[in-house]
């Protein structure tokens, strides 16, 4: 067997896949070290173009691994020499996937974006023109300049206050502040299956106390943003 | 695919999410990676494009969706 393509790391490698085809319309492989098994597909080219298309099929079959078995999701693009190399991988990184796998087993990922109205800057429209010199024209900008940081240490306070109430229903969370003006908050959360509901209706409560805030909830996803990446 | 908040059940975001995720997220064996370094310039060549033709949509999508028109603003 040649090349490898990687789609997860998972336990119970006796189960049976409820997916027959990957990229490039290659048979899917269960290859076992111990009690873990890698889900693989021969590789035909050199390589995976990152179409969309490649990247949606990639996570399809993640999410229909994620049915049967517990599934730590490889980043798009992983490839493996060869079955050698690919068992190698699998004991050099056993107990680190094993402890992944111990930590997210019936748990998924819930997503969050939440979108802000952000406040304009009084000053943008300050130009050279308005002032008689650069003195005043320093201390406008000055000026700006912290109106900005204000709105920007309230906005952290506001997401960092949403964040750590929806924390309370997950058992991990990250969490980046204004990654964008206008995204106040982008946040994946682990979460207990059992508790899908419970975060979804607690995203609601927030959507319904302010209505100037918008909330995007999505899920459930593998757990990507709670596996060791290794390596 | 994951589920969606109603009003945002859309392609465009669904794309955005798994792109965030399948390609920044996740297992990494970078030992083993039989891709060249120019295979891997392609791959981010190809992210990118990828990624602007996302952004755009999402910015259809958010202005189409958005009554209050504020949102047609969105960076991301």
């Amino acid at each position: 067997m040649g090349a490898l393509y990687l789609y997860a790391i998972t336990d119970q490698p006796e189960q049976r896949l409820a997916v027959g085809t990957g990229l490039g319309d290659a048979e899917l492989r269960s290859i076992s070290y111990g009690d873990i098994a890698a889900i693989v597909s021969p590789l035909s080219g050199e390589s995976i173009p990152p179409t969309a298309e490649n990247v949606l099929l990639h996570e399809r079959v993640i999410e229909t691994v994620m049915l049967t078995r517990t599934a730590l999701p490889a980043r798009f693009g992983m490839i493996l020499k060869n079955q050698q190399a690919l068992q190698e991988a699998l004991a050099k990184h056993y107990r680190t996937y094993w402890a992944n796998l111990d930590r997210v087993r019936g748990r998924v990922e819930l997503g969050l974006r939440v979108l802000w109205r952000a406040p304009e800057l009084v000053a943008a429209a300050i130009t050279r023109d308005q002032y008689t010199d650069g003195r005043s024209y320093m201390l406008a900008r000055l000026a700006e300049e912290r109106l900005a940081q204000a709105e920007r240490q309230a906005a952290e306070l506001q997401a960092s206050a949403l964040s750590q109430h929806l924390a309370a229903l997950a058992i991990d969370h990250v969490a980046e502040v204004l990654v964008t003006p206008r995204m106040l908050l982008k946040a994946a959360y682990l979460v207990d299956q059992t508790q899908i509901g419970a975060f979804q209706q607690a995203v609601d409560a927030q959507q319904a106390l302010d209505g100037e805030l918008r909330f995007l909830c999505t899920g459930p996803w593998p757990v990507y943003h709670f596996v060791t990446a290794t390596d | 695919m994951p589920t969606h908040s109603p009003d945002w059940e859309s392609h465009e975001l669904t794309i955005l999410d798994v792109l965030d995720r399948a390609l920044n997220k996740g297992i990494v064996i970078w030992g083993d990676l039989t891709l060249s370094v120019a295979d891997v310039d392609l791959v981010y060549v190809g992210l990118k494009a990828l990624l602007c033709s996302v952004d755009t949509a999402e910015r259809m999508r958010a202005a189409a969706l958005d009554p209050l028109g504020w949102e047609s603003k969105i960076e991301g």
